[in-house]
């Protein structure tokens, strides 16, 4: 049986009427990094708010860890919600001091720990105020870690960031999974940015998700492909296997053929297939890249 | 829950407003003590061949009127100290880790009526300092120490109860300008002027006396004030100020469980 840290069953939320979150099915297995991606707007944040304990959803419900008792279970998940959110008079440390006294950790060593995890190791006596962007999002990742939660769920944590931050931060993510087996929920707008670490992948538009695709699947779609459509395809299936042996092909629908890997030229195929009877209405050679996958499905566009 | 006070009492000791409030209310103290023996000695001189006499000023009488010194202080201190888990956005650290809103808002009620009760305390034994410095602290009642003892502990009551009313104002308001410029209005209100206003409107409305002072928490800090107190007196303060803090603390905590953060 498959384990999941987070699962939501028809989660609904609207403010003064209207729907903002609209009956959501979402499931993060355990281990996963899980991409979360959608517009500004989209209805990301709601939702992580949601599982928070920030908002109560109007329709719903969710459990966390296949269980339903959720003040209990978010002891093991740690969050950053959009901003960080930090005490600005504070130092490093002493903001993971407040966390600690607040998840009862007494070991002092964890914070040094987290800080030198987080490259925070040598802020000193500086406040959490005068830490740039980059500096304050590592911190709260840091604090998001304290207590050492089994499911860290981290709301645009490169926005702003500039490319060595971001890079940063994304090493830094990776790493939290592979090293410290923690499952990730991260929201980010920077599509190629995800696309490096994410295992699994949620794309909500206008409150509704409308595909989760895991990364193998997200490959094998984005992958090189000479899409044909025809009128019949199973005969047209036939000739390509057995007449110019193609193998590596799939039907995607009643009438559409997609070919992968290394496939002869199009107009070949064209007419061979044109004089075994088959009526070709087109071919189109998709060459699609991952961000323009994900925009078009944003946008509400199907991606056969 | 006790980690929750562990966390809030850490950041309140680490918090300069709490230092700069504590170190103002002190200061206040000991200039409105000197200002009210200057003016005692200038009005006494003034009325040495009239019937008129001020009160003797000694550290007794200044234990039993400064207990209401401390309030601007720590209302402002309220404000600021809950507002800006707000403002910051650090609420959302402690609820996203599953800790129940009840919790969090009593956590924040014990550490701010800690605060209140340090502020109070220390206004009220600089005045006394100064006063018994001056001119001594004045004839000791009889059961001084037991009588001394009911009065600290009423008069913590009181301060609790006050303290829950600017808590809940705060969790209502949420902005950190917002809550100290209401928290300062309630302490403008909460006055005898606007006691004697009451009284007088509800003697207007009903024709007859109506005593406000007895069911006004704020009251209670110069009525609970006293080594004489009967007991009619101080458990009708005691019901007044229990329920206040019940009242205020259920309004605040309904409205934070209800409210999106």
């Amino acid at each position: 049986m498959m384990d999941f840290a987070l699962k939501t069953f028809g989660l609904t939320k609207s403010f003064s009427g209207k729907i903002v979150l609209d009956n959501v099915n979402l499931n993060v297995r355990k281990g996963d990094i899980y991409g979360f991606i959608g517009k500004n707007g989209a209805g990301k944040t709601t939702l992580i708010k949601i599982v928070a304990g920030l908002l109560k959803p109007t329709a719903g419900s969710l459990e966390l860890f296949s269980s339903s008792d959720l003040n209990k279970q978010r002891t093991r998940i740690g969050t950053i919600i959009e901003n960080p959110s930090l005490y600005p008079n504070f130092t490093a440390k002493e903001n993971l001091r407040v966390q600690c006294k607040l998840l009862g950790v007494s070991d002092e060593k964890v914070i040094d720990k987290l800080l030198d995890i987080v490259g925070l190791s040598d802020t000193g006596r500086k406040k959490a105020k005068k830490f740039s962007l980059g500096m304050k999002q590592r911190l709260s990742i840091a604090m998001a870690l304290v207590g050492d939660p089994e499911f860290l769920i981290l709301d645009e944590p490169i926005n702003g960031l500039d490319p060595t931050g971001i890079k940063d931060v994304r090493d830094l993510i990776a790493k939290l999974n592979s090293e410290y087996n923690k499952t990730i929920l991260i929201s980010c707008h920077l599509l190629g940015e995800l696309a490096k670490i994410a295992s699994c992948y949620g794309v909500i538009n206008e409150g509704k998700l409308v595909k989760e695709i895991t990364a193998s699947e997200l490959e094998e779609a984005c992958k090189e492909c000479l899409c044909i459509k025809v009128d019949n395809i199973e005969k047209a299936c036939d000739i390509l296997e057995n007449k110019i042996n193609i193998t590596n092909y799939e039907s995607i629908n009643e009438d559409t053929i997609n070919i992968y890997g290394d496939f002869p030229n199009s107009a070949s195929i064209n007419s061979e297939l044109l004089s075994a009877g088959v009526g070709v209405n087109s071919i189109i050679k998709k060459d699609k890249d991952v961000e323009a996958y994900f925009i078009d499905l944003m946008e509400g566009k199907t991606n056969d | 829950m006790i980690n929750l006070l562990k966390a809030d009492l850490y950041k309140l000791f680490k918090n300069k407003s709490f230092y700069i409030c504590l170190v103002l209310s002190i200061l206040f103290s000991y200039m409105g003590t000197m200002i009210n023996f200057a003016y005692n000695s200038f009005s006494n001189a003034q009325s040495m061949y009239s019937l008129l006499q001020m009160p003797e000023l000694n550290g007794i009488y200044m234990f039993k009127t400064s207990f209401r010194g401390g309030m601007l202080f720590y209302s402002i201190f309220i404000a600021i100290f809950i507002a800006s888990e707000f403002s910051w956005q650090t609420i959302k650290n402690i609820v996203s880790r599953g800790f129940s809103r009840e919790k969090i808002y009593i956590s924040k009620l014990i550490s701010c009526s800690l605060v209140s009760i340090i502020i109070t305390f220390s206004y009220v034994l600089v005045a006394v300092l100064y006063a018994t410095i001056k001119s001594g602290f004045g004839k000791l009642p009889s059961h001084f120490v037991l009588n001394l003892i009911r009065m600290i502990l009423l008069e913590c009551l009181v301060v609790i109860s006050i303290t829950s009313l600017f808590v809940m104002v705060v969790f209502l308001i949420k902005g950190i300008a917002g809550s100290v410029a209401t928290n300062l209005l309630i302490n403008f209100f909460s006055g005898d002027l606007i006691v004697l206003g009451i009284t007088l409107l509800l003697e207007k409305m009903f024709k007859k006396d109506v005593d406000v002072n007895k069911y006004w928490m704020f009251s209670y800090n110069n009525i609970f004030a006293s080594f004489s107190l009967s007991n009619d007196v101080v458990f009708r303060g005691i019901v007044v100020c229990v329920l206040s803090l019940v009242v205020f603390t259920a309004i605040g905590i309904i409205s934070f469980k209800k409210r999106d953060i």
